[in-house]
């Protein structure tokens, strides 16, 4: 380009690197959001394996006890804890019954639970505080004890409770989900 | 002349008191050394002695002082006796102040608890005793052990006599007020609200004033015609450390007798509404001391009791009396405003708490000690107290949504820090002027938003508005995280190499010169993303530009930020910008730069400044690079990027940004054409009163500017309070943020400070060295380094005579700048160090 000057040549690389860097900048942001997918996906898959580990290693120490002293081991197990009293079971039935106990959920998010080989409805029963433990996801026991504080003076269980009140008809989560 | 009566009475009765420590310190060595030799013979001998020792009290030591035995043999000896005494009782101690689990109760109140005022037992009162029979100044003697092995036998009590309660003062007329105001302002100044809440005031009562730390020149005259005396005195003993220097030194007892009314009032609130209301409705009722309401921890924070205000002569009846574990737990008036009647005031018990008030290690022991001590004490003397509001209102009543309900009922204040910081998590705080305008209508709205502009944390201000409610629940803003929760998040968030951080300085609240610097050059490139993070400061400056955010770093969102970013500008220690666990692997610290450290002064640097954070660091020279790595075992030559020093550019620029520009016409229009001398030193001022004078003579004669330029202001040996006098220019951290226009406006520069005195090398600017220490003192001592990269030595003073000579040689020069030029192995200085800096940063995505 024969008319061109030095100047010209500088406006021209000056537009060219505003607009190299407009284009670095989209990719960036594109690389970004795909980074925080990434993450996402890399955190729940650990849990995921980790939950996974935890649980099959109990269960692997269940079944060697179980299968043990010709198979006397399930025996033992039972008497490892206290026996059911006539109001736990009503309670147990409450639970087992309601869609806001999701017991695979509560072993993969408390895998000490499995190691215990407490039926996890029953571990919930009785200890559902200290510290809290959720239930399910859709129940929020935290929450649920700060509206009804009473729970802790009546000792008893917050999703109990939840499931005797007249709240509890039709409810698929507490805090109830926004429609 | 009452009053030097009192304040002599007072100091023989706490030389008494000394003496009374002293004498119990020489028998309880004895009696240490007695319990040792006896409990190296076996369990038995000892406890015999303890036991002894509890029955009978400590024998009169009468011959020579014995010699102190070891810390830790007189603890082992307090343990046993504690233990063994009827007056401490373990399991409720650990339980009622929470001691962690294998803690030993007693050990923790013999080596921290009793420091603490943590009662021992409900029979024992460890203040109350302190205050009445021994030194309340100081922490020499254990009241428990005292009171065991010598009180008791002396039939001194081990808790406050309640008294019949004195038939209440009553006034027919309207009674004459003073009051005693205590102020403190983190930018040495008298703020709007505090000039109206003290105008108001004086419509009632003769104010006087006294802010703790060190007012800026000029500022007292805003308040003159409203009292009638006004101080600053930086004695960091808080609001009660103001009283008591009013009463006894500045003011005088026999001043404040003359008065039927003492009214002690600090800065703590906002005024909303004139106080005519408060005085005419307390006048009528019958007391000898009051205040605006009564709080109370016993009252309130249960979730299903019952929370609704109690009316005063009932609450007296429920809470004064039991005796508590905590002092806070006791009824009291808070500080905020208390007014005393003639009894009161005349009280010696009064007075001497009150004179001998002196600086704490914590804020919650000055509450202890004074607000609810004092309180107590009045209380226990039967004095009858009222307040303005005739309930008692659930605890705390100044912080929760109660206080519009209080402002509707007449109450005339509102708290600062709850506007400012909603401690309690009141719901849309943020809506406050609307609010009280609604229940106060004069309330100064515009006023109050200012001051809490300018003083409330911006971190702070984010949580205490955005607590909102949600399906009918309150929702408080989630708060920043620490340590392993920290460390979790940063596992657990992407870095990116185009994320840039810039760390706001903390004091100033600023983006410091070489930072801006950097920021200038990349400030509209929108492919890096530019993040500053500011501390608790606002942050002023204008920073518009492409892909940039600020926000606090001390939040969740500026923390989340943060994480992300791979690079951290930074231009003070790493740990010191961000004292937060970053993990190395995924984010490089990148200094901007010192300059030219001497040998000494790096050595002498801060040790747990974690230089080995660094990714690299700028340097201004080979020499520079050199003595750095040398001083630093954590940095290498490598690390070291000969860009030259990115503040630099600021100095030498031609064209300052738009918003720094404004401020350096500012500062020329405060020296007003005069030349400028300024003072520019870490080191304390170590001139006397007449050199000062000879100093400030010196610069009205010759029609120049002293200028003064410290870190910290608030010190008694500071510089802008030594030549407060002289007609100061203050160009101080606060009110200046910016060094580099200081310097660029400054005509010479006096200075101990590194840094300082090679950017005035940098401009040629006249340059003194100031030496307080004595010259084999290797800190300070500037100018062995400079001579490497061929800078002229610079002149040391070591006297006020040698300074004044020096001054008045540059002065005879005309204050000329030296000619900057070239010299090898020197960076150029060309301005172009922030670009080359830069640069460096971007190639470390390539590496």
């Amino acid at each position: 380009m024969p008319d061109s000057t030095d100047s010209d040549e500088i406006l021209r690389l000056r537009d060219e690197l505003a607009s190299t860097r407009a284009e670095l900048a989209a990719l960036r942001a594109e690389q970004e959001s795909w980074a925080e997918k990434e993450v996402k996906v890399r955190i729940e898959r650990d849990r995921a394996i980790k939950a996974a580990d935890e649980c099959a290693t109990a269960l692997a120490a269940r079944l060697r006890i179980e299968n043990a002293g010709r198979a006397k081991g399930a025996e033992i197990l039972r008497r490892r804890f206290p026996s059911v009293s006539r109001t736990e079971a009503v309670h147990l039935e409450l639970i087992r019954s309601s869609e806001l106990f999701d017991d695979a959920w509560y072993l993969r998010a408390y895998p000490d639970v499995a190691h215990l080989g407490m039926d996890p409805a029953l571990h919930f029963l009785r200890h559902p505080f200290d510290p809290f433990r959720s239930p399910s996801k859709d129940f929020d026991i935290g929450q649920y004890c700060v509206d009804h504080p009473q729970v802790f003076k009546d000792r008893v269980n917050p999703l109990v409770h939840f499931l005797l009140s007249p709240q509890s008809r039709g409810a698929d989560a507490y805090p109830p989900r926004r429609r | 002349m009452t009053g030097s009566v009192q304040t002599a009475h007072d100091d023989a009765e706490l030389a008494r008191r000394r003496e009374v420590v002293r004498d119990f310190q020489h028998r309880w060595h004895r009696f240490v050394r007695q319990w040792r030799r006896a409990s190296q013979q076996g369990q038995e001998p000892g406890q015999a002695l303890v036991r002894r020792a509890l029955e009978e009290g400590l024998e009169t030591v009468t011959d020579r002082e014995p010699v102190p035995p070891p810390i830790e043999i007189q603890l082992n000896a307090a343990c046993a006796v504690v233990a063994a005494s009827d007056l401490f009782d373990a399991d409720q101690y650990a339980a009622e102040h929470r001691l962690l689990l294998g803690v030993d109760p007693v050990r923790h109140f013999v080596e921290q608890g009793w420091l603490d005022l943590r009662a021992p037992s409900l029979r024992f009162d460890v203040w109350s005793y302190w205050a009445t029979h021994l030194d309340p100044t100081d922490t020499e003697v254990n009241p428990l052990l005292h009171h065991l092995l010598v009180g008791r036998h002396d039939a001194l009590g081990p808790i406050p006599e309640q008294t019949e309660l004195r038939p209440p003062t009553r006034f027919t007329g309207s009674p004459s007020r003073v009051c005693l105001f205590a102020a403190y302002d983190r930018d040495g100044l008298i703020d709007d609200y505090v000039v109206d809440y003290l105008s108001e005031l004086s419509r009632h009562a003769d104010v006087y004033y006294l802010a703790d730390g060190v007012l800026d020149p000029g500022e007292l005259d805003k308040i003159a015609g409203v009292t009638k005396g006004a101080w600053s005195v930086p004695h960091a003993a808080y609001d009660f450390g103001s009283f008591s220097m009013l009463a006894r030194d500045l003011v005088g007892w026999d001043v404040l007798d003359a008065y039927d009314e003492v009214i002690l009032a600090n800065d703590s609130c906002y005024l909303v509404r004139r106080l005519d209301d408060v005085f005419a409705r307390m006048d009528a009722r019958a007391c000898d001391w009051w205040s605006l309401q009564a709080t109370s921890m016993e009252h309130g924070e249960s979730f299903d009791g019952d929370n609704d205000p109690i009316p005063l002569a009932e609450a007296k009846e429920r809470f004064v009396g039991p005796r508590k574990w905590t002092d806070v737990h006791y009824l009291h008036l808070s500080s905020y405003f208390l007014v005393y009647r003639r009894p009161v005031v005349s009280d010696a018990g009064f007075r001497f708490r009150l004179d001998t008030v002196s600086a704490q290690r914590d804020k919650m022991l000055v509450v202890h000690k004074y607000e609810v001590g004092i309180s107590r004490y009045l209380m226990d003397a039967g004095f009858d107290f009222d307040t303005y509001i005739p309930e008692l209102y659930p605890f705390h009543p100044l912080y929760s949504s109660q206080v519009f309900e209080l402002i509707e009922r007449g109450f005339p204040l509102v708290k600062r820090n709850f506007l400012g910081e909603n401690p309690l998590h009141v719901l849309d705080l943020d809506t406050w002027p609307e609010r009280l305008r609604a229940v106060a209508p004069e309330t100064p709205v515009t006023t109050i938003a200012a001051n809490i502009a300018r003083v409330s944390p911006v971190d702070r201000l984010h949580e205490a508005y955005d607590v909102h409610l949600e399906d009918g629940r309150r929702i408080i803003a989630r708060r920043p995280v620490w340590g392993g929760a920290f460390r979790k998040l940063d596992r657990e968030s992407p870095a990116f190499g185009h994320w840039w951080a810039f760390c706001a300085n903390r004091t100033t609240g600023r983006l410091d010169p070489g930072l801006r610097a950097v920021f200038e050059q990349v400030r509209h490139d929108p492919s890096i993303r530019k993040v500053v993070l500011t501390g608790s400061r606002r942050l002023d400056d204008d920073l518009v530009g492409d892909n940039v955010t600020v926000l606090p770093l001390n939040t969740v969102d500026g923390q989340r930020l943060l994480l992300r970013c791979a690079r951290i500008l930074v231009d003070s220690e790493p740990n010191l910008a961000v004292k937060l666990p970053l993990a190395p692997s995924r984010h490089d610290f990148v200094h901007l730069g010192v300059g030219l450290p001497s040998l000494a002064h790096a050595a002498s640097a801060d040790p747990e400044g974690e230089w080995r954070k660094l990714r690299a660091m700028a340097v201004a020279s080979q020499a520079d690079a050199l003595v750095r790595a040398a001083a630093e075992p954590d940095l290498e030559l490598s690390q070291m990027w000969a860009t030259g020093l990115p503040r630099h550019d600021v100095l030498l620029s031609s064209r300052l940004p738009d918003d720094l520009a404004v401020e350096e016409v500012r500062i020329r229009e405060r020296v007003g054409g005069r030349r400028l001398v300024v003072w520019w030193t870490a080191e304390a001022c170590a001139h006397t009163a007449d050199e000062v004078a000879r100093i400030g003579a010196w610069a009205r004669e010759h029609d120049v500017a002293i200028g003064v330029r410290e870190p910290r202001v608030d010190r008694r040996d500071g510089w802008t309070r030594a030549f407060a006098d002289q007609g100061v220019v203050t160009f101080n951290a606060r009110t200046t943020p910016w060094s580099s226009l200081v310097h660029r406006v400054a005509d010479a520069v006096v200075t101990d400070r590194v840094a300082e005195a090679f950017d005035a090398l940098v401009l040629g600017t006249p340059l003194i060295q100031y030496a307080a220490r004595r010259d084999d003192d290797p800190r300070g001592s500037v100018e062995a380094v400079f001579e490497h990269d061929g800078w002229s030595p610079v002149e040391r003073v070591p006297d006020t005579d040698a300074l004044l000579t020096r001054l008045q040689a540059v002065l005879e020069d005309g204050f000329s700048k030296a000619r900057v030029d070239e010299r090898s192995g020197v960076v150029p200085l060309d301005g172009q160090a922030a670009w080359r800096f830069t640069q460096r940063v971007r190639a470390l995505n390539l590496s």
